[in-house]
């Protein structure tokens, strides 16, 4: 409770800086990677934080951000599927529990997610995302236990 | 419900000590080298490894090793370095998952951790024939890191593969090979 006051109270008090870039790339995206796969990107600022829906091939994820009381970026506070939010994201991965945080970084906005499965199992995936005229860069880094990473490219165009 | 939870719980018990017991096969001593590669796959650091790897209490694994970071590819010339690390296994929630504990700290892993406030987060997986280990940080600057140990049996001892990874970046590699001592 108390950190849902605290959170809303920190929401209220976001730089003008922080949400002009985050605002940098905001929209709703879609298009297809160098692999084939289908991409969708949804960002969106809303009274209450910043709202994020993406999609890789069959992977889709919906989060909830607030600005990270603790450092320079964004941390989910709830995450989910597309249009359904589940409960609200804590940060103990051992327990099941997704990392996922967003970070501005000049001209590009990183997104990061961090899971363990029931068998030990990570999948981490980081998005960067860069706009550009009329379209969105956006480039994927997929790696998880006894795998090699993959990476997915693409130009995202509006929806 | 309350008897599909025990049984449940029982089962889950009675698979990791069954597991416990494939862990014996990792046990022992080992000794070898290991070179630190830059980005390119250069030999930029060459050292002697010193593995050793217990049993800790009847269900976990302690791996305690030491490398000597040689000069000119020799470990009798001033500057050479030591340094010893160690790592217990204790059983998590599923046969083969594993999490960090602290010998002197034996609540560590009870903790609650906070990886969005940048605690590290510490496990492993362990396979028929391969340790996994990993360490995965936020850092302040809101980037990552994440360091991977794989030790891998095969015939003659254990080779080892470490990678430091930081925001996506390969930062450092470490290859080693090591036979088992008689």
């Amino acid at each position: 409770m108390l950190r849902s006051i605290g959170l809303a109270l920190l929401a209220g008090l976001v730089p003008a800086m922080a949400s002009a870039q985050i605002s940098n790339f905001t929209g709703s995206y879609s298009g297809t990677g160098d692999n084939g796969t289908a991409i969708t990107w949804i960002l969106s600022e809303s009274s209450d934080g910043v709202d994020l829906e993406w999609s890789l091939d069959d992977f889709k994820a919906a989060e909830k951000f607030m600005p990270d009381p603790d450092g320079p970026g964004y941390v989910a506070v709830k995450s989910g599927f597309l249009g359904m939010f589940e409960e609200a994201a804590t940060s103990n991965p051992l327990q099941g529990d997704p990392v996922i945080w967003l970070r501005v970084e000049d001209d590009q906005l990183n997104y990061y997610r961090m899971i363990i499965d029931a068998k030990g199992h990570f999948s981490l995936h980081q998005l960067i995302v860069r706009k550009t005229t009329g379209e969105l860069d956006f480039s994927a880094n997929i790696s998880g236990h006894a795998q090699p990473s993959r990476n997915i490219t693409a130009s995202l165009q509006p929806r | 419900m309350l008897l599909l939870l025990t049984a449940t719980i029982a089962a889950g018990t009675n698979n990791n000590v069954a597991f416990a017991d494939q862990l014996e096969r990792f046990t022992g001593q080992y000794v070898g080298t290991a070179q630190v590669l830059d980005p390119d796959g250069a030999v930029i650091e060459e050292r002697h490894m010193d593995i050793e790897i217990a049993r800790h209490k009847n269900d976990g694994l302690q791996i305690h090793w030491y490398n000597v970071i040689l000069v000119d590819g020799r470990r009798d010339l001033p500057g050479v370095r030591r340094n010893s690390n160690e790592v217990i296994l204790v059983p998590h929630t599923a046969p083969g998952y594993y999490v960090e504990s602290d010998k002197s700290s034996p609540f560590r892993e009870k903790r609650e951790l906070a990886a969005t406030k940048g605690d590290p987060i510490r496990w492993a997986v362990i396979d028929e024939n391969t340790i996994y280990f990993y360490s995965f940080q936020k850092l302040p600057d809101d980037r990552y890191e994440m360091q991977t140990y794989i030790r891998r049996m095969n015939d003659v001892g254990l080779e080892l593969d470490f990678e430091r990874i930081v925001d996506g970046k390969s930062r450092r590699v470490i290859k080693g090979k090591t036979v088992r001592a008689q």
